[in-house]
This record gives structure tokens, C-alpha cells and sequence, in this order.
């Protein structure tokens, strides 16, 4: 068994996944690491249509993390299934498709693609802040939610994560409605909704950047939410926000996930996770268990 | 694939050669060998979360030379780093100016000659004839000599700005084309001057970036395709464009 994982019907050799838009489409980071030593990677979020993103700026680090404001600028589903997909799968890379729409319509479209192409795993992105039509606002209330896995279900076979944010009232409602929906896994969580602010030298006006906060400041609000929604949820948790290391990993294993993501980690050390995935299986090794399951009911 | 890092890098010098503007010697033969000027590299500065990105300023055989400005915590951290301390870097990254048998004109403004002192290196050893401009607040402790000097306070070579002097130098040089590094102004200044006599330009950008390999979308910018916009990665298609694929904001 060793670190293997399962979510949906996924089979994971390890729980080590780098998180959708900090790791490219496919091969991008192969001259830092070796792609093969990890759990999944996760494509960058895609939509039906490609779309061109934010305008400038788009971060600012800010003390132990980063604001971004990409929205969500992809090639496209179609582009991704003809130009990204084969290198995928030329270097054996497991990999979940992160997928994000602007109505239920076109989340469905999408899924389907990824149906007819044979694709294992998604992950439904309803909790990017970047964007003004879509994503958040299907990630808010339990029926809006329902509704969406309900409809995704009906064209997808493969294995469905949905990836949730903080930006929500009641997570534990939320993570219920997932599994009521017939959702395989829950994701947790995604960037948390900040702005930074640099007064202009004279003291007449200010400039600013809203977005998304990750990195190393949001793992005490990842943690709580990942503890609250165990509470309420028996699917797989794949946890992660400010993940960096191997303490990090059992923290979130320690509250309930069952697999993690990295995620800003990347930017910082970009072999992080192939790092990670080493010092877990020494972990293991030396302490003696058998299993993620094993060592998480040690934790737990 | 080439192996980029990180690696973990000797220090051998890092001198203040202006005000605020510091040249770091580091060991690193991958480096050094796989580098061609206007690329960069990418520095952790200790607890930060983004590396700092930071342009290739020549290469020996086994070392190579970072010249940069201090503008906050990062670059204050790596002001303060000493012979023997080691840098985790990983690079080379982006894509440098193109190099062919035509005749050179480099322009590099402040903390921007850095790439331009690595091409003039590159050039020099191909025997490709270039000229080159250096353009400083106040005189520069380097070791580099350019054909023009320009100093805002005339402590060295010709007094004023590059647009004071730009048209002149052109007119002697005659290049065929142009390599600049700088501010914004400056190099959209000389792109528009090029651009109206025909002559080919290269640009080198410079922006705020989060990992520095293409995948974050956070240096992202629109350039000019013929007729067509496209999103270009500064950091991984740039930091070089041509000067007439830019749209100056």
C-alpha cells in the first residue's frame, strides 16, 4: 500500500498533487524535477472558450504569501485537448483536469469533453475569486451546488473533485452537498479573497490590487476549514493553502485530509513537491506505516 | 530537458557599483555555460515567498555575474549576502536577444546594462561589430567600457539623458539593429526613433513576477502580433520582444 491514495476511482501513487494554476498544463516544470514523482498534477483551471485574464498588475507578494488577480486567462478546452493532452500522457504524468465555467451549461459542456476524450479525473473549480461571471458564485449555497455536481454527473464518469473556497457562510452545509450531489472528493481550499494597498507617496490617493491570497498566511484558515467540513463529509479531503513542508503535510492529514496540493509552495521552491513526496515516503518508512490511512489514524 | 536548479551557489563577490546598484560573482557552471544575455535568474531571498528575478550580466567559464538594484526586503537581503554565503538560484530563464552577423547597437540605462554588458561580451568574442551606450544617473564603478557614456550629472563621458544625445550617436553608429535595456520611457523612446528609420529593435522587459516559468500567468502582457493581440508571458516568452511587438501603456 505505501502512500497510495485513492480518490473516486483514481488511484494515486502518493498524496502529493500541485494545485491548478501554479503548475502549467503539463511538462512545464521538467527541467526542475522529476514529473513522475508525484501524486497528480492539476492543469491550470480551463474554460469552454479561451480567455485572456486580468489586466495588469496581477500580484504582489505581500508578508509570507501572494495576491493574484490572473482571472483565469487559459487556452480553452479544445486547445487544451489538442496541444496539452498528448504531452500529458507521452510522459505518463497523472493528471485532473481543474475546470471552470461561467454558467452551468458550459461546466457541463466541458465535462463532457472530458468525457469523450477518456479523461480519469476533474476537479470542478467553484471557488476562483478572479473572475466576475461563474466559479464562486456556483460554490456558494448548497442547492446552487447540488445542482451543478447533479448536472456534471450526468455527462462525466471519471472521477469528480470539487474544489471549495472560504468565501462561503456554512462550509459544513456545503461539503454535505457535495456528497449528497455525488461528488468523489472535495478540494480545500482555494485562494481567499484580499487586496493590498500602497498609498501613493504624496498621500493623495492610493493604488490597489484585489485578488486572491495564498501562501504560507492562509494555513491557519485552510486548516479550520478542512477541520470543520471532516466533521460533516466521509468523501476524500484533498487539503491544501500554504503548504511547505513536511510539518505542513501532517497538519493537514492531522485535521483530516486525506491527500494534500501544493500550490504557492511552487514559486518559492519549484521541486517542492518531488521533495515533498521523498521526505513523506522516508517519514513512513522510518516511523513504520503502512499507509496514508495508518499514519492518519496515528495523527488523528 | 536541461537540469535549471535550484542549485545551491557559491558567492564570490557582491560589490555596490552605484547607488543601490550591486554586482554579484557566483559559482555555478550550468549556469554560466547555458546563459545567453538578456536571459535571467531566479533568486530565493530568504523567508519571501517569490523569488526575485534578476538579469545575467556575463559568464566565465565557471561563474557568472547578476547586477541588480536594491528595491525592497528582497533585494535588500541579497545587498547584504557576503563572499563565501550561498544563493539557491535556479535559471537560466527566458529568452535572450537574438544574435546574428549585423551590425549592433546595445543601449543599456541604469541597473538596465546588465544585459547589455553580457551582449557586448557575446559580440565581442564572435567579432560581430557593435556600439554600445551606457546611460547612468552619476559614474559607475565597473570594469566595462562603452562607446558612449552618458552621465545625468556629467561625472562621466557626455552630460544629459540618452534623448539628449540618441539621434547623434545613431547617426555615427548606423547600426542595423538595436538591443536596449532600461526604463519604460527610454526604451520606448528608442523603439519609436528605430522603428521610423527601419532599423530592427530589441527590447528587454522587465515585470513583477511570481514563478518565473511561464506557468502563473502573473507577468502576462498583450503584444502585437501583425494585426492580432496575443498574451505573452514576460518570463517565459520575453524578457526580450521586438521593440514593435510592444504596446507602451
Amino acid at each position: 500500500m505505501g502512500m497510495k491514495v485513492k480518490i473516486g476511482s483514481l488511484i494515486l501513487q502518493n498524496p502529493i498533487i500541485t494545485a491548478s494554476g501554479t503548475f502549467g498544463y503539463n511538462t512545464e516544470y521538467k527541467d526542475f524535477m522529476d514529473l513522475t514523482k508525484i501524486g497528480a498534477l492539476i492543469t491550470k483551471g480551463i474554460t469552454l472558450h479561451p480567455r485572456q485574464g486580468n489586466p495588469q498588475p496581477r500580484i504582489k507578494e505581500v508578508p509570507n504569501g501572494m495576491i493574484n488577480s490572473i482571472g483565469l486567462e487559459n487556452v480553452g478546452i479544445h486547445k487544451f485537448v489538442e496541444e496539452k493532452l498528448p504531452v500529458l500522457k507521452e510522459n505518463n504524468i497523472t493528471f485532473i483536469v481543474n475546470i471552470a465555467g461561467e454558467s452551468l451549461e458550459e461546466y457541463k459542456q466541458i465535462a463532457k469533453i472530458c468525457e469523450n476524450n477518456q479523461l480519469n479525473a476533474i476537479e470542478l473549480n467553484l471557488s476562483c475569486p478572479n473572475v466576475e461571471k461563474g466559479c464562486l458564485e456556483f460554490g456558494k449555497d448548497e442547492e446552487t451546488i447540488c445542482r451543478l455536481i447533479c448536472s456534471v454527473r450526468e455527462v462525466f464518469t471519471g472521477t469528480l473533485i470539487v474544489k471549495l473556497g472560504t468565501n462561503v457562510s456554512f462550509p459544513e452545509k456545503i461539503a454535505w452537498a457535495v456528497q449528497k450531489a455525488g461528488g468523489d472528493a472535495i478540494s480545500a481550499i482555494n485562494t481567499v479573497k484580499a487586496m493590498n494597498i500602497n498609498i501613493n507617496s504624496d498621500y493623495k490617493g492610493y493604488k490597489f490590487i484585489k485578488g486572491g491570497l495564498s501562501g504560507k498566511c492562509i494555513k491557519p484558515i485552510a486548516l479550520n476549514f478542512i477541520y470543520e467540513i471532516r466533521q460533516h463529509t466521509d468523501l476524500p479531503i484533498i487539503g491544501m493553502g500554504g503548504i511547505n513542508n513536511l510539518n505542513d503535510i501532517l497538519e493537514f492529514i492531522a485535521v483530516g485530509a486525506d491527500a494534500i496540493q501544493i500550490g504557492t509552495g511552487t514559486f518559492t521552491q519549484p521541486d517542492i513537491s518531488e521533495k515533498l513526496a521523498d521526505e513523506l515516503n522516508d517519514f513512513m518508512e522510518t516511523r513504520g506505516y503502512n499507509s496514508i490511512k495508518e499514519l492518519a489514524d496515528s495523527l488523528r | 530537458m536541461q537540469n535549471k536548479g535550484p542549485f545551491f551557489l557559491k558567492i564570490l563577490e557582491n560589490i555596490e557599483i552605484s547607488d543601490k546598484i550591486y554586482k554579484m560573482v557566483l559559482e555555478g557552471g550550468s549556469i554560466a555555460h547555458n546563459s545567453s544575455p538578456g536571459q535571467f535568474v531566479s533568486v530565493k531571498c530568504a523567508d519571501l515567498t517569490l523569488r526575485r528575478p534578476l538579469s545575467i550580466a556575463g559568464v566565465t567559464e565557471n561563474t557568472f555575474d547578476l547586477i541588480y538594484k536594491i528595491k525592497g526586503t528582497g533585494t535588500e537581503y541579497l545587498a547584504a549576502l557576503k563572499p563565501g554565503d550561498t544563493a539557491d538560484v535556479i535559471g537560466p530563464l527566458g529568452n535572450g536577444f537574438s544574435i546574428e552577423n549585423k551590425n549592433y547597437l546595445l543601449i543599456g540605462c541604469g541597473v538596465g546594462i546588465a544585459p547589455i554588458i553580457f551582449m557586448g561580451n557575446i559580440l565581442e568574442q564572435k567579432k560581430i561589430p557593435y556600439k554600445s551606450i551606457g546611460c547612468f544617473k552619476s559614474k559607475y564603478k565597473t570594469d566595462n567600457e562603452y562607446t558612449y557614456c552618458i552621465t545625468e550629472d556629467g561625472s562621466s563621458g557626455l552630460k544629459g539623458r540618452l534623448n539628449d544625445h540618441f539621434e547623434y550617436i545613431l547617426s555615427q553608429a548606423k547600426p542595423d539593429i538595436i538591443c536596449i535595456c532600461g526604463p519604460n520611457p527610454a526604451m520606448q523612446y528608442v523603439t519609436e526613433i528605430a522603428l521610423k528609420k527601419n532599423i530592427d529593435i530589441e527590447v528587454a522587459l522587465e515585470g513583477d513576477m511570481a514563478c518565473g516559468t511561464g506557468v502563473c500567468m502573473g507577468c502576462a502582457i498583450k503584444i502585437k502580433k501583425g494585426d492580432k493581440l496575443e498574451s505573452a508571458k514576460i518570463c517565459k516568452d520575453g524578457p526580450v520582444f521586438k521593440g514593435e511587438e510592444i504596446i507602451w501603456g
